[in-house]
């Protein structure tokens, strides 16, 4: 996937680039993809600086548990390949066992590359956007420590866009002023009847 | 206004911001909120400047408020307020809204179908049955290929894609349709 496009610079980007999140002029975009392993659909989402009204992260667990739940299923795998593998005895089942004891190490290394994604990459978190009319969760931000540099440029970005916005906004209407004619007219010299002959 | 992202209940917060954990579920938490949430409106409106010099062009929808832009699609003068920009374009309302429902046109939708994704899939997912993707394929392949043809120029999203997707379903496809024909024309005639 692309850096940047157009006026867009990508700020986060999901797994498999299923969702990102770009900045724009004025505003944010979220990708928000839809599907299964490849998404089959995209939305968007544009929230511009001065419809924002809050944006927050709050940290899970949700890294901790797939770490714990991928440690036992790695567990898991190894205890089936030890056991595949002592099940060799020469008999005409031994490919199958082999060919068991490959996929489950493949398994294995799976669960253990999960576990180590999440320690690299740190806790999770949920990133949600507030507007006037919608409040949407922002996938690809799902990384504690990125969201909390994320959201530090972004606040800065849209509380600099809301307050010189409302600095201009207060404008009373005021009737369309006319160019002011002096009361007292000054005397203006006569019109000669006849313009002066050129010489 | 401002909730915990997970739990969604309101958090309470002072001048000096947010608490470092949300009350409800205890999750530590970032966050900050915007002058827009105070507004009566819920959103702060794009300052406009009134016309305020005899002959000055005005926002063709609003009279009173002076033209800062001409819009790239109908060449309308508009006011700040109006104007949006859309993928580097200035565009007034009006014409966001023509490209939208009239036209169709793809970068000014709020959704897309990837149709080359989806054509991928049908092709790829079978095998999460492992052996009986092979059999699968036969009836999924034949889809995909026309998903392929029928989409072949549909509007890919906003976001700039490439075409390989769709070459490679469309390529996969094929060698899928012609494996099948010519195992069961091999069937038929010599086995
Ligand atoms: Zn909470
Ligand atoms: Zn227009
Ligand atoms: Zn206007």
């Amino acid at each position: 996937m692309k850096k940047n496009f157009g006026e867009y610079v990508r700020i986060a980007r999901g797994f498999f680039g299923c969702s990102s999140f770009w900045r724009g002029n004025g505003h944010f975009l979220y990708v928000k993809g839809n599907g299964f392993l490849l998404p089959f659909s995209e939305e968007y989402f544009r929230f511009e600086f001065l419809k924002v009204q809050s944006v927050v992260a709050t940290k899970t667990a949700r890294g901790t548990v797939t770490s714990i739940l991928s440690g036992a299923g790695a567990i898991v795998a190894a205890l089936l390949v030890v056991a595949s593998i002592s099940g060799l005895d020469g008999s005409p089942s031994d490919p199958v066992l082999y060919v068991m004891a490959v996929l489950l190490i493949l398994f294995a290394m799976g669960f253990l590359a999960v576990i180590a994604v999440n320690i690299v990459m740190g806790p999770t978190c949920v990133v949600r956007i507030q507007t006037a009319v919608r409040a949407e969760t922002i996938r690809p931000l799902l990384r504690w420590r990125l969201a909390k540099e994320v959201l530090v440029s972004m606040q800065t970005e849209i509380e600099l866009a809301q307050v010189s916005a409302l600095g201009k906004t207060p404008e009373p209407e005021q009737p369309m002023a006319r160019p002011s004619v002096p009361e007292t007219s000054v005397e203006l010299p006569p019109i000669p009847s006849s313009l002066p002959e050129e010489s | 206004m401002i909730s915990c992202a997970k739990c969604e209940i309101p958090l309470p917060f002072d001048s000096q911001g947010t608490p470092e954990y949300c009350p409800n579920c205890r999750r530590s938490c970032v966050g900050h909120q915007f002058p827009a949430a105070l507004t009566t409106t819920g959103e702060i409106s794009k300052p406009a400047e009134s016309v305020n010099v005899l002959g000055e062009a005005s926002c063709f929808y609003h009279d009173t408020k002076r033209a800062v832009v001409a819009c790239d699609g109908c060449g309308r003068y508009l006011c700040s307020h109006c104007q949006a920009d859309w993928l580097g374009r200035t565009l007034c309302l009006g014409c966001i809204h023509t490209q939208r429902e009239v036209k169709g046109a793809g970068e000014f939708q709020s959704r897309v179908t990837l149709y080359d994704n989806v054509a991928l899939s049908l092709l790829i997912l079978p095998f999460l049955t492992l052996i009986y993707g092979f059999f699968l394929v036969m009836f999924t392949a034949p889809v995909a290929l026309y998903l392929v043809v029928r989409h072949r120029n549909a509007s890919r999203g906003i976001v700039p894609r490439g075409r390989w997707r769709l070459v490679l379903a469309g390529a996969l496809s094929i060698f899928v349709v012609l494996a099948w024909v010519g195992f069961i024309v091999a069937a038929v005639f010599f086995g």
